[in-house]
């Protein structure tokens, strides 16, 4: 741990006779932990047995009313730590991964040759002990990997792109003598919604991993914001360009994957993710939730699954690569919507409340 | 909607022109008395109420169960047994929903009885009923005018319902003929109709029925429409010896509607479209022969996009009840987009495209549009075409169509149509597609 620091024992020993005997004993530390699971600081373990208690004579003073005067005793027996529990009213929690047991008083335990990263509680006191036995976990990095391996300067050029492409869409939908004054808000909008956007996912990222990360999040925004315009523009140039509607009228599920993608690189700068595949799971069990709401939504509202009746994305007529048809065979194709519709005439509406307009698109 | 029926009674003005009339022994109807006698003197509009006041009705239709009206209406009869004439819209909603609704008509002297459904014109907005109390007979009835005899642009005739249901009334106004570009013939009222006083008739000043009450313009002062006579003068004859008419009416209002639908896309076809209306496109726009085409012209104000329009719209429409059908709109939009360029220009043809609506009816009235759409090529012009198909689910067979085609030939201007076709049957909504995209291309060059 990075605040990992050593610390005197609270209370030097008082019997020189034990003092002795822990000097052959190995090297341990005691990790008070905190809430989340991290060691808040330690105590160094300078011999053996360690009495642990509420009472001022014990070797580690724990300050907690749901500790005994003399809680327990830790000893280093066989080559591992081996704990006793004493008189106590709600003994030891022990946790060794996902199982836990509760040790009554008289009861004794030793810790497994590999097993630091044993719990246990003593009232409401979470401690863990760690020796020089078992081997060192790795050690972790400060922030997750670069989403798609995007440095500073590609994040700034992302950022760059990602502004241009916004200019143009707004130069592309107005008027020559409003494009000057739409400029200017659009010059002091785009730094401000992605500040606002970033800076939300940094305070997250301070709160729950304590570093803000604020880069991280501009990285996740301006690739997911350059994913969604390339992915826009890919869909809608293919539907006009190939006469394929259902690419259009189902583009959304590549934007909700772009979100879905961007979520959770987000929340990876978020939360320290003990297992980041559990993390990836839940995004892409939301997005697949999401996906179905959608599709349900769709059809409660429009009766089909995608989101437009008709494409409506034009481009420069010279983009057209799809042939046009013929006429007196575009009105025959219409045949089979006779019978179509006539089924669905026949079906109740669901939740169709009388003299209740809609609009469908 | 700029013309709007009179069945539905709001509390607001009050019309006072009621007068105690005696009861006259009538005719039997069909009978033209006027045919074989000599034509009886004019009467004031005085003598016309009172002579007709014992023959309305007002009609009203009533929620079972509470007794409370939920719309009222005029009607008049027209056989001594006891057969009324109204408009279709007066008792529509009885004929769509009898589960929750009947029937009673009033006569001018407060007695209350019992109606039965006899036939419905829903194209002309007409629906023949009886009365249930036979017993009540024989009844007073009106004639009508003889078809022989036509009245003159600005002969003075009236019109009698019961306004705002405040009691009977008649309203004085001239003939202006019949109503210039509608589908079925309507005649030009110059005078008052207030809500309430639909399926009321209009008679001429020897107290003969000329036609019956049925819309007023709310755009415009004194500007009202009736059913010419001989209409419902044609349902009293084909449905005086029915039995009441099974309910809810869908199966027969389709029926009508079929027909109408037939004989709408026969004269559409058949009228043809104007002279070509720009210089670069031949873009449909239809005669006026029961159509009226407005236009405008939108140049931008900031350097954008230039815009032309135009929007033809019948209007006559079919009205059942809980909607209306039964009509065809077309418009077009032509674009200058050369301050645009390319990019521009393509994106505003696009969000212009997008920009259509499909709004139904309601879901209980209609299905989800189902589209097929490809380019296609119109006379050297490259063009998007979607045609979208929707079902009615209570009138089998019948389809709402539109058919959206935006030109894709040149850069920085273009062109975009729109046909929308509803209540027709799917034939003929194909035909009126084909019909449509056959009239787009290029305008040949000199």
């Amino acid at each position: 741990m990075s605040d990992e620091q050593l610390v005197p024992p609270e209370h030097p020993p008082e019997h020189p006779a034990e003092h002795l005997t822990a000097r052959a004993a190995p090297a341990a530390v005691l990790e008070w932990l905190g809430d989340d699971g991290r060691a808040l600081h330690t105590t160094a373990v300078q011999h053996w047995p360690l009495r642990l208690g509420r009472a001022l004579d014990n070797d580690v003073v724990l300050p907690d009313a749901h500790v005994a005067a003399h809680h327990a005793v830790l000893t280093w027996a066989g080559g591992v730590p081996r704990i006793e529990v004493l008189e106590s009213l709600n003994g030891v929690q022990w946790q060794d991964g996902r199982a836990r047991k509760t040790l009554a008083s008289g009861a004794q335990q030793d810790w497994p040759a590999d097993g630091a990263g044993v719990e246990i509680g003593l009232g409401r006191t979470r401690l863990r002990l760690r020796w020089a036995g078992p081997a060192l976990a790795p050690e972790l990095a400060l922030a997750p990997s670069a989403p798609m391996g995007l440095g500073l300067a590609a994040t700034l050029a992302a950022l760059a792109l990602l502004a241009a492409v916004q200019l143009f869409s707004v130069w592309l939908s107005t008027d020559p003598d409003n494009w000057w004054r739409q400029l200017g808000t659009t010059a002091v909008g785009l730094p401000v919604v992605t500040g606002i956007w970033c800076g939300i996912w940094a305070l997250l990222s301070k709160l729950f991993a304590r570093h803000a990360r604020f880069t991280w999040h501009l990285r996740v925004f301006a690739l997911a914001g350059l994913a969604w315009v390339a992915w826009w523009l890919v869909s809608s140039v293919l539907a006009f360009s190939l006469s394929l509607p259902a690419i259009a009228s189902f583009a959304f599920l590549g934007t909700h994957a772009i979100v879905a993608w961007a979520f959770w690189q987000h929340l990876r700068g978020v939360v320290d993710a003990a297992r980041p595949r559990l993390l990836g799971g839940l995004v892409a069990l939301g997005f697949v939730a999401f996906v179905g709401y959608t599709f349900w939504q769709h059809d409660e509202d429009t009766g089909r699954l995608g989101t437009q009746l008709y494409m409506s994305s034009f481009f420069p007529p010279s983009w057209r690569l799809a042939s046009p048809h013929d006429a007196e065979q575009f009105v025959a194709e219409l045949a089979p919507l006779e019978a179509q519709l006539a089924a669905k005439a026949k079906e109740p509406e669901r939740g169709a409340q009388a003299g209740l307009n809609d609009d469908d698109d | 909607m700029r013309q709007v029926w009179l069945g539905a009674v709001v509390a607001g003005c009050i019309m006072t022109m009621a007068h105690a009339a005696p009861s006259e022994p009538a005719p039997s109807a069909g009978a033209n008395p006027s045919a074989a006698q000599p034509a009886p003197p004019s009467l004031s509009a005085r003598k016309v109420y009172e002579q007709a006041r014992p023959k309305l009705v007002q009609i009203r239709t009533l929620l079972k169960g509470q007794a409370s009206q939920t719309s009222v209406g005029s009607g008049f009869v027209v056989s001594r047994s006891g057969h009324i004439i109204t408009n279709y819209h007066v008792v529509s909603q009885y004929a769509l929903k009898p589960a929750r609704h009947y029937l009673v008509y009033v006569t001018a002297d407060g007695r209350e009885a019992p109606l039965v459904l006899l036939k419905i014109d829903v194209l002309h907005d007409l629906a023949l009923l009886k009365a249930a109390d036979e017993a009540s007979g024989p009844f007073d009835a009106l004639t009508w005018r003889n078809t022989d005899n036509p009245l003159a642009q600005g002969e003075r005739i009236y019109a009698l319902g019961n306004p705002l249901d405040v009691g009977f009334a008649a309203t004085e106004g001239t003939y202006n003929g019949l109503v210039k570009r509608s589908f079925y013939p309507q005649i030009f009222y110059g005078g008052t109709i207030n809500a309430g006083m639909s399926g009321g008739p209009a008679l001429d000043q020897q107290g003969q029925v000329i036609g019956i009450n049925v819309a007023r313009r709310v755009d415009g002062e004194q500007v009202a429409f009736m059913v010419p006579a001989n209409f419902a003068r044609a349902l009293f004859d084909a449905g005086k010896d029915a039995k009441p008419l099974p309910t809810p009416v869908y199966a027969e209002a389709t029926a009508q509607l079929l027909a109408h639908q037939e004989a709408l896309t026969q004269r559409f076809i058949a009228q043809g479209w104007k002279d070509s209306v720009n210089a670069h496109y031949r873009v449909p726009v239809p005669r006026d022969e029961f159509m009226r085409c407005w236009g405008n012209s939108q140049p931008s104000k900031t350097a954008g996009m230039d815009l032309e329009r135009s929007d033809c719209v019948m209007d006559s429409r079919i009205f059942l009840g809980e909607f209306n059908t039964g009509t065809i709109e077309v418009r077009h939009e032509s674009y200058d987009g050369r301050s645009l360029g390319a990019w521009r220009f393509a994106e505003r043809h696009g969000r212009s495209f997008a920009n259509e609506s499909f709004r139904r009816i309601g879901p209980e009235h209609q299905t989800q549009p189902q589209c097929h759409q490809s380019y296609l090529n119109r006379h050297g012009l490259v063009v998007r075409a979607v045609v979208c198909f929707r079902a009615y689910k209570k009138l089998a067979g019948l389809f709402d169509v539109s058919v959206l085609v935006a030109s894709l030939d040149q850069d920085t201007a273009g062109v975009q149509g729109r046909l929308d076709v509803r209540g027709v049957g799917f034939a003929n909504g194909q035909r009126l597609a084909r019909h449509y995209l056959d009239a787009f291309g290029l305008v040949a060059k000199p």
